[in-house]
């Protein structure tokens, strides 16, 4: 995963995509126990973008220029399958806005801070995303006010209580 | 051993595990990778590639 998060580094520094960040399973892989996942989830914003179609093009064609195919709605980047994902309006791209550095054998990379993660999770819901909420849980104590306060703000208290509480 | 006792010996394991460094954790990320690919092709099912080992690194 060092290969690919330097070429990741790369991309960041030739301006191909804006600042980015590790989310997903990988990203809480840097809080908690890991959980059997197959992708890289990568947020980042997209220089040079007009209008509301989000063109991946640019990114892809470089990628494909260093030898890295695309597959599905991955890029493959040092055997380790990517999606990069432009971060919506609102909660992921506060996610994105406040992610912190963090290093993967010494390469400098940045992560979702864990308690948006748990937000996140809260936000998209599905069956796995409870599970690993609880099991996260058991593996790391979140800073529940920072918690509390991205719960509040967007609306997902109710959900939180609802999930932790096993209904 | 009661179930009781076996999820109370699950989240000790979880708290052990998340303490870790992140490159050990991957390092149990790649094996479970390697069973759950292994367990869907004796199913018969479509498996996905575990992820490349990371480079040992000189102590």
């Amino acid at each position: 995963m060092d290969k690919t998060l330097k070429i990741i580094n790369q991309l960041e520094a030739q301006g191909v995509i804006g600042r980015y960040a590790i989310g997903g399973a990988i990203a809480i892989m840097f809080y908690c126990e890991p959980t059997a996942t197959y992708d890289i989830d990568i947020f980042c914003y997209l220089p040079n973008q007009d209008g509301l179609l989000i063109n991946l093009g640019p990114l892809y064609g470089n990628l494909l220029a260093k030898g890295y195919p695309s597959e599905a709605e991955h890029i493959v980047i040092e055997g380790i399958p990517v999606q990069f994902l432009v971060p919506p309006p609102g909660l992921i791209q506060e996610a994105l806005d406040n992610a912190v550095e963090d290093t993967f054998e010494d390469v400098p990379t940045r992560v979702f801070q864990y308690e948006h993660l748990l937000a996140i999770m809260v936000q998209v819901g599905r069956d796995k995303d409870k599970i690993r909420i609880t099991t996260s849980l058991e593996s790391k104590e979140p800073d529940q006010a920072k918690l509390d306060d991205l719960l509040k703000r967007y609306d997902l208290m109710d959900k939180w209580l609802e999930i932790v509480s096993g209904d | 051993m009661t179930s009781k006792k076996i999820e109370q010996s699950k989240k000790e394991y979880r708290s052990v595990m998340a303490n870790k460094s992140v490159e050990e954790k991957y390092e149990t990320l790649l094996k479970l990778q390697k069973i759950t690919t292994a367990m869907a092709k004796k199913r018969g099912e479509p498996a996905q590639n575990p992820w490349p080992s990371a480079k040992p690194k000189a102590r």
